[in-house]
């Protein structure tokens, strides 16, 4: 009995002396962990997303900052885009604070453009530096890219034998195999956007494109008249001659079952299905050359908030290495800072991405991309 | 008598000021915008939307009425949207009817069990029951493996299609249909239908001149809840529905979201509002004569 005491004293002891030596360690970052609040993220994404944050990003971020709570409010789809915007722009009109003290979503790029987010630099976010550049461009340096995805082509390898390496290669497959394409609605989201982007763009000179990508220009909406002419003559050798799917899910599904044989994908998305046995490992990714658009999400905040310690040291915790593997390893998604500076590992896995990446058309460009595709094409 | 009546309406003002500030009040502000009125509450709605119509001098302009009523593509969607709601209408009506006067002249089990079979559908989200609307009619599905197995490789694919959307949306309001007939149906006494027996009238005139008009309410409001729900339905064409032409829930959702024209979008819902006020209009016209039925017999 005795005995046992005298361990337990031990025990006990011993324990207050670790947590001792390790609360000095814990004290030379007390002064983020002062930090106290709560804060509003909203997102808007796919629900692979949706389970990165609530399952991996958040409760990382909270334990090593107790003092903090995320208030985490999900919109699926982009359901709630238009609305979330709207919010912001008349909360900036009236000088208040809009609820929202970070948002990620379609949007982020068109409220960046439109002058409603904070700035972001190395003196609010230090480990932003680790980003390229060139992923700052269409945000105007507005809004911080947290993870990566392309646009990519999954084909069924075990039917498909000579995959098409380069769009008309892609396009005389599809004429050549009809019925074994598809792709989704362009406002179901951006793996068919990005194929219809592609089609458009053969018939645009490279300048036009870039102003296409960065700012709203109606007046050259004619230069997309050949390419929906074309997507319209293809559309008798898509699935069912003609029917797109209103979400990416449903012709991932339709790749899964067998009644296509190829379609485009998100690379995270493509990565996801294959991991979790959607696609059977026959299903293989490519990439264009030159490749479909993608390009970084995109995280804003908006220039009113009470709240922009806590984003900040927030914003950061998201690009450590720690974080960026996660980000890897939950949902296959490219991770936003510079492959030099994380592990060796995943340098590799991402090496076939290394190709240069195509801009997407701004958001209002897309949209009216979308009512002319649903007039010409569907 | 006075006091009785101020009494009823303070005790009706709290839910009826309710209904109209959060109803009644945003469908003007909304009704001001599709006419050009774009400052005020609309401003911030405004800000982010694409080709807009606004109203000069202040007054009101039709324009953005007439850029949709005129686009092509709407006309063939109201189209497709008009007769899609009127064969489900007439398919549930059909459909109710036979099962109810089955299971009103028939004690069997098989009927009993139809009537059990008939109300599922109610507890089965409808998301769900379109995926696997589209999972048994497509391309790989159910009904093409066997047809293919039996010798018609030619069968037509529902999927994706307008015949989806009406067999889904069947499938969604059978239940309610069902329910409204089977209990109005029950409603009639033995008694009646033994007399018109006793006078000479067969089974199929008994129903045609007692049961029928005796339950000419149950079908009016059948008929007109699946004809309304139908109209603004959103999920059964998103999901199994055709790239075009689409219903017109799904066209006012892709003119608000995916097209940034918060004002077009607007139109589309006034157009399906004033369709249904049509539908819902017989609604209280049958009710009226109902009523006036009901004090006549008194």
């Amino acid at each position: 009995m005795r005995m046992a005491a005298a361990t337990a004293a031990l025990a006990i002891a011993s324990m207050a002396l670790a947590s001792a030596a390790s609360g000095s360690v814990i004290s030379r970052g007390s002064a983020k962990s002062a930090l106290k609040g709560t804060f509003t993220l909203y997102s808007d994404t796919d629900v692979n997303i949706e389970h990165l944050w609530v399952n991996t990003l958040i409760p990382a971020f909270e334990k090593r900052y107790p003092g903090v709570k995320v208030n985490f409010v999900y919109s699926a789809h982009g359901t709630e885009d238009a609305t979330v915007l709207a919010k912001l722009t008349a909360a900036a009109h009236a000088g208040k604070y809009s609820g929202f003290d970070l948002i990620e979503g379609g949007d982020v790029p068109e409220a960046a453009v439109s002058g409603l987010l904070t700035p972001i630099t190395t003196a609010e976010v230090p480990l932003s530096k680790e980003i390229p550049p060139s992923d700052f461009i269409t945000v105007d340096h507005d809004a911080l890219p947290y993870r990566g995805s392309k646009v990519l082509i999954a084909y069924n390898s075990a039917k498909v034998k000579n995959p098409p390496k380069t769009l008309a290669g892609l396009i005389s497959w599809i004429r050549s195999n009809p019925g074994q394409f598809d792709y989704n609605n362009p406002t179901g989201g951006g793996s068919g956007q990005a194929f219809i982007e592609a089609v458009l763009n053969q018939y645009v000179p490279v300048p036009d494109a870039i102003k296409m990508a960065l700012q709203y220009k109606p007046g050259l909406e004619g230069l997309w008249d050949k390419g929906f002419n074309e997507l319209k003559a293809l559309g008798k050798d898509i699935y069912q001659s003609g029917e797109y799917p209103a979400s990416q899910d449903q012709v991932y599904q339709l790749l899964g079952s067998g009644s296509i044989e190829m379609c485009p994908t998100w690379s995270d998305q493509g990565l996801s299905n294959l991991k979790d046995h959607e696609w059977s490992s026959a299903v293989k990714l490519e990439e264009l050359n030159p490749p479909l658009y993608g390009g970084p999400a995109y995280l804003g905040v908006p220039k009113i908030t009470p709240n922009k310690a806590l984003v900040f040291a927030f914003l950061n915790f998201l690009l450590t290495t720690p974080e960026q593997e996660q980000i890897v390893e939950q949902v296959q998604g490219t991770p936003a800072v510079k492959l030099s500076y994380l592990p060796s590992s995943i340098g590799k896995k991402f090496a076939f991405l290394s190709g240069p990446e195509s801009l997407p058309y701004s958001a209002k460009m897309s949209d009216d991309m979308n009512r002319l595709w649903q007039e010409k094409v569907a | 008598m006075g006091r009785r009546r101020l009494t009823g309406l303070a005790l009706v003002a709290p839910p009826v000021a309710l209904v109209a500030f959060l109803v009644g009040f945003p469908i003007i502000v909304a009704i001001a915008y599709s006419l050009g009125q774009t400052g005020g509450l609309n401003a911030a709605q405004s800000s982010i939307a694409l080709h807009e119509f606004s109203a000069r001098n202040g007054l009101v302009t039709t324009a953005a009425y007439r850029s949709v009523l005129a686009d092509h593509g709407f006309i063939v969607d109201l189209l497709s949207t008009l007769w899609v709601t009127l064969l489900s209408t007439i398919l549930v009506l059909v459909i109710s009817w036979s099962v109810g006067l089955y299971v009103r002249f028939s004690k069997s089990i098989l009927a009993k069990a139809l009537s059990a079979l008939s109300v599922v559908p109610l507890f089965i989200p409808v998301v769900i029951a379109s995926y696997a609307l589209l999972a048994f009619w497509s391309g790989g599905g159910f009904v093409k493996s066997v047809a293919s197995q039996l010798g018609f490789p030619r069968f037509p694919t529902i999927g994706y299609s307008l015949p989806g959307v009406v067999i889904g949306e069947v499938w969604v309001n059978v239940p309610f249909g069902v329910l409204m007939i089977v209990s109005g149906l029950q409603g009639v006494p033995d008694a009646l239908i033994e007399a018109a027996r006793d006078v000479g009238a067969s089974l199929a005139r008994a129903t045609r001149s007692v049961l029928v008009p005796m339950n000419f309410l149950p079908t009016v409001i059948v008929a007109t809840f699946t004809a309304i729900y139908v109209l603004g339905s959103f999920t059964v064409p998103y999901l199994t529905g055709p790239t075009a032409p689409a219903l017109l829930g799904v066209d006012a959702t892709n003119t608000f979201e995916a097209y940034s024209e918060p004002q077009q979008a607007e139109v589309i819902a006034i157009v399906l509002f004033v369709l249904a006020v049509g539908v819902g209009s017989l609604y209280v016209w049958a009710n009226v004569k109902a009523n006036r039925a009901t004090e006549l017999a008194r």
